[in-house]
């Protein structure tokens, strides 16, 4: 249940990033937050958000000639699945240099994510 | 990728769908404002605001009336097309049933014709759905072959909400009128397009709605001439000549009947303009490969095109199009869980996947020259752009 919420979120935090930047992007992250909660309902996406940017980033790669690329997400399934497997990639990056970071700023002569305190 | 999307904001906004619903006139949102605040009475009441309100209900009834040439007191208000398909059906059917059980209807009706008939054949009514051609046509021969002596209704639209062809009312209300069959047409989408005359067309009870013709929503209309008997389906207060109880809206009406005014001074003007408009766009897009038109090339609406596109999921393309700031519908309706072909497409001939790839784009006063166009120059790039990724072609 939670797997097929996780495209929202991962598009949620593209926008997010983006409109940090870009303001006119804030939009998005309404809808993706309500795409969110319909999914967790199990209803279908009620402004067709997902399915948008399903064809938006499939055209996107058609567009660069990437055709195959485009094909491949243009499929439901595959670019729900890619859209997980990047969220998680996402997260595990995220969470690994938090602990990096965290470790700077606590000892900032560890080299490495696990240091020993002597 | 989206950056067009957010530009499509400053892009201006070109739409194409005026048979799903259409903008309300400001002239007639001018003559609807007073019923909402000031002269907001029952139309049941005696005092002078009720009075008032009756004054502008009977005027209203009198504009929809003369723009079928049909009789003031014929004409009912209701609250949408559907409720009129409902009750000409319905209450026809109940009203008439010892007369007999069967009732004819084209198999490219509206929803709420179609599923009306259903629903009255669960209740012991016999239906039969007349096919049609590869254009949408009915065939007047062909329905006279299926009158039977127990048939005691046949309904059939005036212009198809899909693929725009115009049937041949004239000479179906002829069939009807030589067998004593009662004829109920469904004109929401030629009310106020093209003409209608409900006496040179035999036509006995007539559909219509205001929101396909630059009016407000949540008003329809049913004509139901003289000697017609009907059921009603609401009971109450007798409003509508005792067929339609409820609370008349009158604001409603009002605007109803000022678009109908409106319609009466500019359909052959507007006709012949969005004909023409019409014509570009056809010509233009089926110079796309693998393109094709639904629907008759000339017995069709002024305002509508439709077509499938090979290799290509409508929904794409009309996602695509908002994209741009067009627009446009699909000839697909969105379930929950699969995407379900038009019947109209089904039943003219197209094989599931080719009316999963249509487009329909219709146009009003709003369009002009510079919106053909620019259709023009997107929608050719849209369609190459999405048979590169289409898991249709191989």
């Amino acid at each position: 249940m939670v797997l097929f919420c996780i495209p929202c979120l991962v598009l949620i935090s593209y926008f997010a990033i983006l409109s940090i930047f870009f303001p006119k992007y804030r939009g998005y992250i309404k809808e993706g937050w309500r795409c969110f909660l319909d999914k967790i309902r199990r209803r279908k996406c009620v402004a067709s958000f997902d399915s948008r940017m399903r064809h938006a980033v499939s055209m996107w790669f058609s567009e660069k000639g990437m055709p195959s690329i485009g094909k491949f997400l243009y499929d439901e399934r595959k670019f729900n699945i890619t859209l997980i497997v990047v969220g998680i990639v996402f997260t595990t990056l995220s969470i690994f240099l938090f602990i990096l970071l965290i470790n700077f700023l606590t000892s900032p002569s560890c080299p490495g994510p696990v240091c020993t305190v002597e | 990728m989206l950056n067009r999307n957010e530009k499509s904001e400053k892009m201006r906004r070109i739409y194409m769908d005026y048979a799903a619903t259409t903008p309300v006139d400001s002239r007639a949102f001018e003559a609807m404002k007073p019923y909402f605040m000031t002269n907001f009475g029952n139309t049941m009441s005696l005092y002078s605001i009720g009075r008032e309100a009756k004054r502008a209900l009977e005027e209203s009834r009198e504009k929809v009336a003369s723009l079928i040439r049909a009789k003031k007191n014929d004409i009912i208000f209701t609250g949408s097309a559907t409720e009129s398909n409902n009750l000409a059906l319905k209450g026809f059917a109940f009203a008439n049933k010892k007369k007999g059980k069967h009732i004819i209807i084209s198999s490219i009706e509206h929803h709420c014709v179609l599923d009306s008939a259903h629903w009255l054949e669960k209740q012991g009514f016999e239906v039969t759905f007349l096919p049609v051609d590869k254009y949408g046509l009915i065939d007047p021969k062909q329905l006279e072959d299926h009158i039977r002596k127990d048939t005691i209704l046949v309904s059939i639209m005036h212009a198809n909400n899909e693929i725009g062809t115009i049937e041949p009312i004239k000479e179906i209300g002829k069939v009807c009128h030589d067998y004593d069959v009662c004829f109920h047409t469904d004109a929401a989408q030629s009310f106020g397009k093209i003409p209608i005359d409900v006496n040179k067309m035999n036509i006995d009870m007539l559909t219509a709605n205001a929101h396909k013709m630059y009016g407000p929503k949540g008003v329809g209309t049913l004509f139901v001439r003289q000697g017609i008997k009907l059921d009603p389906l609401l009971h109450g207060g007798g409003h509508e000549f005792g067929l339609r109880s409820s609370t008349v809206n009158v604001a409603g009406i009002v605007g109803f009947g000022a678009v109908v005014d409106i319609a009466k001074k500019e359909m052959d003007s507007e006709a012949k303009r969005l004909s023409k408009l019409r014509d570009k766009l056809i010509e233009g897009i089926l110079k796309i490969d693998n393109s094709y038109l639904n629907g008759h090339p000339t017995l069709r609406l002024p305002n509508n095109t439709n077509f499938w596109f090979a290799f290509i999921e409508g929904e794409s393309l009309v996602l695509h199009l908002d994209m741009k700031g067009v627009a446009a519908s699909t000839g697909s309706a969105c379930s929950s869980e699969s995407l379900e072909p038009s019947h109209v497409l089904m039943v003219i001939g197209l094989k599931p996947e080719q009316a999963h790839g249509s487009l329909r784009l219709t146009l009003g006063k709003q369009n002009k020259n510079a919106d053909i166009d620019y259709v023009l120059e997107v929608l050719p790039r849209i369609v190459e752009n999405l048979r590169k990724i289409s898991p249709f072609k191989k």
